[in-house]
């Protein structure tokens, strides 16, 4: 459903994506693993929509990605503290796009009680469990994970994703799993692809 | 859903940085309201001149002392007083708008950025008295003369936060999730941006007021602010050189104590609102 045919992306310049393609079926775990720099988040944003691609083409459903956001496949960031407003209250970062499910709320273990807090009153790892679940939209397919447990310590990434699995199961969703731990991938995924760091010639 | 946008960071009930900033917005509410309230308070005649009541030292009648006039120097303190906070009113919000039009125009434009860089460089590099002399003798002096001359130079720094803040704001990931999620350019200036720059503006307006007042005074002091038939700190204080040498050490000290309590009150005010905007001083 999701098809990238091709993608070439040069920064300034340095090439960084050179001819990628894949393609993910519903419902599949893909994972995804490379040198740091080879592009993985780079990919990511391609195939979410929030970059254009110098060539080739990210196909959904056969058609191009829709031009109007939310679309079908969110790219989860990497830093939870970076992406979520300073500012802002846990219960409106929750609500920014739509009000959050119930069903996702109650899996992810977000408390009620954290509405009124500010993400630097919450742990790393409840700041990774909301940032997760603004992106479940109703019209999410793809959930693109970008090292979204590299920074928790292994029990609180395990947590996290014995709660996303069955979760996004549960919702038909396909997720790529972006990590440089290849344990990690081994247990989640179904199928793996490597990106190969590009020469940094011109 | 509460409108955040004029909210600073979360600040605690019973934090100290809540408690300052209590305490020093009181004393600069007490400073802009107290020159009003006691010039009510006091005789009409105050400030007239009179050949009986030369060069009194402080008493009851005369709680500042009067000076070579016979001019109860209570009276003229503090409608100097009143002149320089409005005076620092005036340049705050001169030097503010250009702040914030120049400072935004920087981070959404490069090229606008080379050349307002250029010329936040210049008015950095420049002593920027020299520069405050200049205006104010080339728009006349008076008290627009030291408005133009300080609002004109203390754009620059607040200019510089600005910039960098929008630009930081709008590279942000939050603001990419934001896009991601469908909100459009406007909302994200307004939800994001927005709240994010006006923390800056109020303490950057705030603190440029103890510049303005001290300019001022500096600029009367040398007969380029306020000329000498108005109140004026400056005009006072210049003036009290010739009183300061026959012994009349009232006629500077009570108006260079008020200057310094009401420049000093802005600057601790200010230098709270900023502490209480900045996210990275830990929350308390």
């Amino acid at each position: 459903m999701l098809r990238a045919e091709a993608i070439s992306l040069a920064f300034a310049g340095r090439p960084v994506l050179h001819e990628v393609s894949l393609t993910l079926t519903p419902g599949e775990v893909l994972g995804l693993s490379g040198a740091s720099g080879a592009g993985k988040s780079t990919l990511a944003r391609v195939l979410s929509g929030a970059l254009a691609p110098d060539a080739g083409r990210v196909l959904w459903q056969g058609a191009p990605l829709p031009r109007r956001q939310p679309g079908p496949v969110q790219h989860v960031p990497q830093a939870p503290e970076l992406a979520v407003d300073p500012r802002w209250t846990v219960g409106r970062i929750l609500a920014n796009a739509a009000p959050p499910d119930p069903e996702v709320l109650a899996a992810l273990a977000i408390r009620p009680g954290w509405a009124a807090r500010h993400p630097a009153e919450l742990s790393g790892g409840e700041l990774a469990r909301v940032s997760l679940a603004r992106f479940f939209l109703p019209q999410t397919q793809v959930l693109i994970c970008d090292e979204i447990t590299a920074q928790l310590d292994a029990l609180a990434a395990q947590a996290l994703w014995r709660a996303l699995l069955p979760l996004a199961q549960r919702r038909g969703m396909a997720l790529i799993v972006i990590s440089h731990d290849a344990a990690l991938r081994r247990a989640l995924c179904s199928r793996q692809i490597t990106l190969e760091s590009l020469p940094a010639t011109a | 859903m509460t409108d955040a946008s004029l909210s600073l960071r979360p600040i605690g009930f019973r934090s100290p940085l809540r408690r300052a900033l209590i305490w020093r917005g009181g004393l600069v509410t007490a400073v802009f309201a107290a020159p009003i309230l006691i010039a009510l308070a006091l005789p009409e005649t105050g400030p007239a001149v009179s050949a009986a009541t030369r060069n009194l030292p402080p008493s009851l009648a005369h709680p500042f002392g009067t000076d070579a006039l016979g001019r109860d120097m209570a009276a003229r303190s503090l409608a100097a007083l009143a002149v320089s906070v409005k005076i620092g009113l005036f340049a705050a919000i001169l030097s503010t708008a250009l702040a914030v039009v120049l400072g935004l125009a920087a981070a959404l434009d490069r090229r606008l950025d080379r050349i307002i860089g250029v010329l936040t460089e210049m008015a950095l590099g420049l002593p920027h008295f020299v520069l405050i002399m200049l205006v104010a003798y080339a728009a006349g002096g008076g008290i627009w003369g030291v408005v133009l001359g300080v609002g004109l130079t203390h754009w620059p720094r607040l200019a510089r936060v600005l910039r960098h803040e929008a630009q930081t704001v709008a590279g942000a990931d939050f603001v990419a999730v934001s896009r991601a999620l469908g909100r459009p350019q406007l909302w994200i200036a307004r939800h994001h941006l927005a709240p994010h720059l006006l923390p800056q503006v109020v303490a950057g307006f705030v603190l440029i007021f103890p510049h303005a007042i001290l300019h001022e005074a500096g600029l009367s002091f040398l007969g380029l602010g306020i000329p000498p038939h108005l109140p004026s700190i400056g005009v006072i204080l210049s003036e009290s050189l010739r009183g300061i040498l026959a012994g009349h050490w009232w006629v500077a000290l009570f108006p260079g104590l008020g200057l310094m309590i009401v420049a000093l009150s802005f600057e601790l005010f200010g230098e709270t609102l900023r502490r209480a905007a900045d996210p990275r001083e830990g929350v308390a």
